[in-house]
């Protein structure tokens, strides 16, 4: 216990000095996290609405894959991308492997599948004639989705916070991809990781405390904006 | 008698394999109200549907005829239903019969439909559209909280906003009490009175029929049995099962 004390002390006087190498594993982890649920978004909501609505041959199989990778390990994610970055992969000659992008690109594989799994379900759970309804006065097809999308936005803040807390708390991939190179590919976790190997147990649970802030602020902040965006109205756009 | 706006030709719907219309053929003029009038299951909603474009047809044609716009003819099969039915949308508005809204207040779902439509809109005009369905004190009221009947005149003032060339009713009394339904019907007969438009009903009650339509049409099984002006259809109607569902004795 006394262990526990004296790491959360030390969390403190690191968050509050400004410890170069903490900063430099959270800003790192942050950026990684951000660009990994940029591209995630940007693909898999889309790709959310266009399942929710479109009926193929194998819509069944393509949604269990979805739903299987959701749960997908992080070190396999990391294996996967391991062997397609690596010198004698696919993708070796961009030169990529122990970089903070390819920490990004082992992150998507681990956020895309819950944004676009979210993302349909969240669709399936609200009321479709949404769609027909802003079809019907004009919406263009994109403009409907997006009216049905803005009725999902609890099922969608539910998809970015669960693909965050997935992507920022991993740390096969980022050790594996990554690589744990020191004020480079260091992120919050695979420093954790390193410090309780090296026996600095305070300096790990200080870690773990910020990461743990981390993830409440942020959640926090999309609550937050969540409820106002539901409050706001448009009553500006008259006067 | 005018150019009709929209023709109808052997326009035929099947659902897997039961047919829901069978080679429907009718008219829709401007400035009149044209009553579909059927039980349950008649096909009435899906005839509607496919006119205000929101569905297919499986074949047979309809002709949009309207003033200043190119004439437009949906074939079906169609095969690219959606780019091709598009210039049509401004001209045609749906109303549902089941209550839906946005999220948000009256005032952002009345504001939603003028963006989509591209209508200039300001505060007089939405007050004006308002106090005319008698909703105007839950300018601010979120939409979700509204009931079934109010959410029936917030539709109906969407449809003032954009007006339409046509306008479809899926059985508005379904959700609207005698005096709303008052109200609805004589707004809508002050408006055709004023404008060209024309106004497609659907309903499966007489009365309603008989108080504001100009010509009805009855679809029984996916069939128009036959289609009259109003005093017609209800005193001298020629088909017999036409005479059974005035009288209310038409077989189950």
């Amino acid at each position: 216990m006394n262990a526990f004390w004296q790491g959360l002390n030390e969390a403190i006087v690191m968050i509050l000095r400004g410890d170069s190498a903490t900063y430099e594993a959270l800003f790192l982890s942050l950026q990684v996290t951000v660009y990994a649920l940029f591209v995630s978004s940007v693909i898999g909501f889309p790709l959310g609405i266009w399942l929710a609505f479109s009926r193929f041959k194998f819509k069944r199989l393509v949604m269990n894959l979805i739903f299987t990778f959701m749960g997908f390990p992080p070190v396999v994610a990391g294996l996967l991308v391991y062997l397609m970055l690596s010198r004698s992969g696919p993708l070796g000659y961009l030169q990529l492997l122990f970089t903070p992008t390819a920490m990004v690109l082992a992150q998507i594989l681990l956020a895309l599948p819950v944004i676009i799994g979210l993302t349909y379900l969240g669709i399936q759970a609200v009321d479709t004639s949404v769609w027909e309804l802003a079809y019907t006065l004009g919406a263009t097809r994109w403009q409907a989705g997006w009216m049905l999308f803005r009725e999902s936005r609890h099922a969608i803040l539910g998809a970015l916070i669960t693909a965050f807390g997935a992507a920022i708390s991993e740390v096969g991939a980022a050790m594996l991809v990554g690589g744990n190179i020191e004020g480079f590919t260091r992120s919050l976790t695979t420093s954790l990781m390193l410090e309780t190997r090296q026996g600095n147990f305070s300096r790990a649970l200080a870690l773990g405390l910020i990461l743990l802030l981390v993830s409440f602020f942020v959640n926090a902040f999309l609550v937050l904006y969540n409820q106002t965006q539901g409050i706001k109205h448009h009553a500006r756009a008259l006067d | 008698m005018p150019e009709p706006w929209i023709k109808i030709n052997q326009l035929t719907r099947r659902y897997h394999q039961k047919t829901v219309l069978h080679e429907i053929n009718l008219e829709i003029f401007p400035k009149e109200v044209l009553t579909i009038l059927g039980p349950n299951g008649a096909g009435k909603t899906t005839l509607l549907r496919i006119l205000s474009t929101l569905e297919k047809a499986d074949s047979g044609k309809i002709l949009y005829n309207f003033p200043g716009q190119k004439p437009l003819t949906l074939s079906f099969p169609e095969k690219d239903h959606r780019r091709i039915s598009d210039p049509l949308r401004p001209s045609l508005l749906y109303l549902f019969q089941k209550p839906v809204v946005f999220s948000g207040s009256v005032l952002d779902n009345l504001l939603f439909s003028a963006r989509f439509r591209h209508i200039p809109v300001d505060r007089t005009k939405i007050e004006h559209v308002l106090e005319k369905v008698g909703i105007l004190p839950l300018l601010h009221q979120n939409a979700r909280s509204l009931s079934g009947g109010e959410v029936s005149r917030l539709a109906l003032a969407r449809a003032f906003l954009i007006e339409p060339a046509v306008l479809f009713l899926d059985e508005p009394s379904a959700n609207l009490d005698p005096l709303g339904m008052q109200m609805l019907e004589n707004l809508l007969l002050d408006w055709i009175h004023k404008t060209d438009m024309a106004i497609v009903l659907v309903t499966q009650d007489l009365f309603e029929a008989k108080r504001i339509s100009d010509r009805v049409a009855f679809l029984l099984n996916g069939s128009l049995i036959e289609c009259h002006p109003k005093s017609t259809f209800f005193s001298h109607p020629t088909n017999n099962l036409t005479k059974q569902f005035i009288q209310g004795s038409l077989p189950v």
